[in-house]
């Protein structure tokens, strides 16, 4: 559009038409309808939420993709970025304690995330929520629903990838690593699963600001300098109160003495290098990956997360679900600190290099991050609908309606033809009423590009019909 | 046709500035008072200037309202479109020079660095909140933290005194321009270690698509080439001395051709051009004419007085073209990517 104020569509969002619009009206009514049968039900959160419900989110790295604005009352308002916050917002809202049963919710719409990279800054989703079970039961529940779905639509172009963040979670708490280092360790599992790499990594740790030292020099720099220690006292005991700020000297000092205590030594972040590249590098069917990694693990004191993940996946067979289809994927952490437990990721074949269309698992943590003093646990999956339809195409169930145009000349012929749009309609047509036309044979000529069934014209009150 | 406009800064360094670089660029804006908004250039035809708060400039050159501003980058790359029209033609004019620094009080004896800061942020983050920032630049800052993997913090958005802020305890640090850190250090803050988010000085900037018009990137081209030229000539300095070829036992002067080719010093730019000296003094004098880098001023006499060169003098290049203008070119390019699209 040429204009003046530059009124053109803003960049990464979408116009819709009709055809995009009815195609995405069937896959949601799909979605919906199947996911009923399984005692999900509809839920709506409003687009606009405090900006404080999802800057709060644990794990969250979205800070700078949030749409953000001042609303007319001066409130701080955002764009959902997601619907999962928004409705253990809802659940919060509405119930003083959880119930006794599990809450199942199903959700469809948008979410908004700037995305400077992709240059789509929405994401049409349809997605469900299972909350207040923290049961095994659930984690298979949420993950046959996903892929059950995902089958129905893409048939056998499905695949999935399966992990547990809880496994490698043990693994960094057995060497005690710092969230830091934890950090650093789950953002470069691309570089930590190729082999010959530690020197690379451990260079590429330090300029991520880990403090990684021979065991020898982490020992020696353990102790206080005098410097520090007169620094540390004249701090404690100076009290000026001109200068006020937010942190407790308590809260001061043992940072300052954290930073003494949480060197790592080279040694030990090496082993655990190690040991998760060997970890995420399985390849093989449910038994053999999780016998290796058994192995793998001898030595870290694992909670129940790898038999449980085990009892997840092997679960999925009694769904019917093919297990030779879904991939054990040791390094799938999704946004760290947000998941906690078994997680999963849904791709079609075809479009493999366009990563997932969807996916999901277990976060515990969302509920306690948006109120320190309730926490329940939660399961769900999301579905990119764009992604997820990207090349196939639905078989329209609907009867085709015909559409009919009434060609109107005059006053007369209008009276006419209101009569007859209404008995058409009646009849189950669409029906126009067009005047623009110069002339019956002009409407016919762009009648037939439009999917126009039939005209429909008046000489002198005789009602004509010329098919199309 | 409509005159194309010039949005410049309305007021402090960036407005002063501006009107000393236009006036040493022989573009002198002139302005019937200081309440009258708009101005002309007499000496740039086709051209208006309009004032403008310097943090409205970006939108006003995204929305197509202004053609060309002069506007400091710190507000350029916060307010700015990311696909917008706007773009940096010169970004180095030298002056509102300031940096966008991370500053946490002075007390916070364990926070020295980044890599300290994100500890924190976890540290409160499990005490069940975030770090808040107060800060006038909340995409900068986010970007900033986000690709130095700090997630949990909070922008608490502030437009004016922030340095109170951590006292107030609206926020609990500051992220704020400063150019010599004294107001920050009066306010008990200390900058933290690579905590610098952006180092802006004021640029010329550019809407492309409304420039992309035949006439008007001609009717620019004369602002861009005069104050490149401008800002070339202030890294350079022309010297001039006297030599006795006699001397340097030398009978032309192409004969120094060999001494310059092994000297990058006075090599200067293209190679000193020379004339002869009329002097009653015997024996054959020339004077040799150097442009050289500034930097380079006091070795380049050292090494001409090693050539026996009397009566040294300098002066100032009022400007400097080169073979072609960058800022200009840059715009030519980006409107031809336009015209591909």
């Amino acid at each position: 559009m040429n204009n003046k104020l530059n009124l053109n569509k803003i960049d990464g969002f979408k116009d819709k038409y009709s055809e995009e619009i009815s195609f995405s009206d069937d896959l949601n009514s799909k979605f919906f309808s199947f996911t009923e049968k399984w005692g999900y039900t509809k839920i709506s959160p409003p687009i606009i939420e405090k900006t404080d419900l999802f800057s709060n989110k644990i794990g969250s790295s979205l800070t700078s993709s949030i749409y953000n604005f001042i609303d007319p009352s001066g409130q701080e308002v955002s764009l959902r970025p997601d619907f999962t916050s928004s409705i253990i917002r809802m659940i919060f809202e509405n119930n003083e304690t959880l119930p006794l049963n599990e809450i199942r919710y199903s959700y469809s719409g948008e979410i908004y995330r700037y995305n400077s990279i992709s240059n789509k800054n929405y994401i049409s989703q349809n997605g469900v929520e299972l909350i207040g079970n923290d049961s095994l039961t659930s984690d298979i529940e949420i993950a046959a629903l996903a892929i059950l779905f995902s089958k129905e639509i893409i048939g056998n172009d499905l695949l999935v990838s399966v992990g547990h963040v809880g496994i490698i979670s043990d693994v960094l708490n057995y060497f005690n690593l710092s969230d830091r280092e934890s950090i650093f360790i789950l953002q470069n599992l691309d570089l930590i699963s190729k082999e010959n790499n530690l020197d690379l990594i451990i260079k590429k740790a330090k300029d991520f600001g880990l403090y990684i030292q021979k065991e020898l020099e982490n020992i020696e720099n353990k102790s206080f300098s005098n410097d520090e220690y007169s620094r540390m006292l004249d701090f404690a005991f100076s009290d000026d109160s001109n200068f006020s700020q937010t942190r407790e000297k308590d809260s001061i000092i043992d940072g300052l003495a954290k930073k003494y205590e949480k060197n790592t030594s080279i040694e030990k972040f090496s082993e655990c290098i190690k040991l998760i590249s060997k970890l995420i590098n399985i390849e093989d069917n449910l038994e053999e990956s999780v016998s290796k990694a058994n192995k793998i693990l001898s030595k870290v004191p694992v909670k129940n997360n790898l038999s449980d993940f085990y009892t997840i996946v092997n679960s999925l067979k009694n769904y019917e679900i093919d297990l030779s289809k879904i991939k054990i994927n040791f390094g799938l952490v999704k946004e760290w600190g947000y998941y906690s437990g078994f997680v999963f990721n849904l791709y079609n074949k075809n479009i493999l290099e366009k990563s997932n269309f969807g996916g999901g698992g277990r976060y515990n943590s969302l509920s306690n991050s948006i109120d320190n003093n309730a926490s329940f646990p939660a399961t769900g999956f999301a579905i990119d609908n764009e992604k997820f339809t990207e090349n196939i195409n639905f078989k329209n169930n609907n009867k085709k309606l015909n559409k009919i145009v009434i060609y109107v000349k005059n006053q007369i012929d209008y009276d006419y033809a209101i009569k007859t749009s209404i008995d058409e309609r009646k009849n189950g047509n669409i029906v126009t009423l067009e005047s623009k036309f110069s002339s019956v044979n002009d409407l016919e000529e762009w009648s037939k590009n439009n999917d126009i069934f039939e005209i429909i014209y008046f000489d002198k009150s005789e009602l004509i019909r010329r098919k199309i | 046709m409509k005159n194309l406009s010039f949005a410049l800064p309305v007021s402090g360094a960036l407005y002063d500035g501006s009107m000393n670089l236009l006036k040493n660029c022989g573009l002198s804006v002139s302005r019937s008072n200081n309440r009258v908004y708009t101005a002309t250039i007499p000496n740039l035809s086709g051209l208006d200037v309009m004032f403008q708060r310097q943090s409205d400039i970006p939108s006003r050159l995204d929305s197509n309202i202004a053609d060309i501003g002069i506007v400091g980058l710190d507000s350029f790359y916060e307010s700015k479109l990311d696909n917008g029209n706007s773009l940096v033609l010169i970004d180095d004019l030298g002056f509102a020079k300031s940096d966008l620094v991370l500053a946490v009080p002075d007390a916070w004896l364990d926070v020295k660095n980044l890599v300290d800061l994100a500890d924190l942020s976890f540290k409160m983050r499990d005490q069940g909140r975030d770090l808040r920032i107060a800060t006038k630049y909340p995409r900068l800052v986010s970007r900033f933290l986000n690709n130095n993997s700090i997630y949990y913090f909070d922008i608490v958005d502030a437009s004016g005194g922030i340095e109170v802020a951590p006292y107030i305890g609206y926020a609990d640090m500051i992220c704020d321009i400063t150019a010599t850190g004294n107001t920050l250090r009066q306010n008990r803050l200390k900058i933290i270690e690579n905590g610098t988010v952006f180092s802006s000085q004021a640029a010329l900037v550019g809407n492309i698509e409304t420039l992309a018009k035949t006439n008007n990137v001609l009717t620019i081209k004369p602002l861009i080439e005069k104050i490149e030229a401008y800002m070339n000539a202030k890294k350079y300095i022309r010297v001039t001395v006297n030599l006795s070829l006699d001397d340097l036992e030398l009978s032309t002067p192409e004969d120094l051709r060999s001494i310059l080719s092994s000297n990058h010093i006075l090599h200067g730019l293209k190679g000193p051009s020379f004339s002869y000296v009329l002097t009653t003094e015997p024996g054959k004098w020339i004077s040799l004419e150097l442009i050289i880098s500034i930097d380079q001023l006091l070795p380049c006499i050292e090494e001409l007085r090693n050539l026996g060169g009397i009566s040294i003098t300098t002066s100032d290049l009022s400007m400097l073209f080169y073979k072609e203008s960058i800022g200009f070119s840059k715009l030519v390019q980006a409107i031809s990517l336009i015209g591909d699209k």
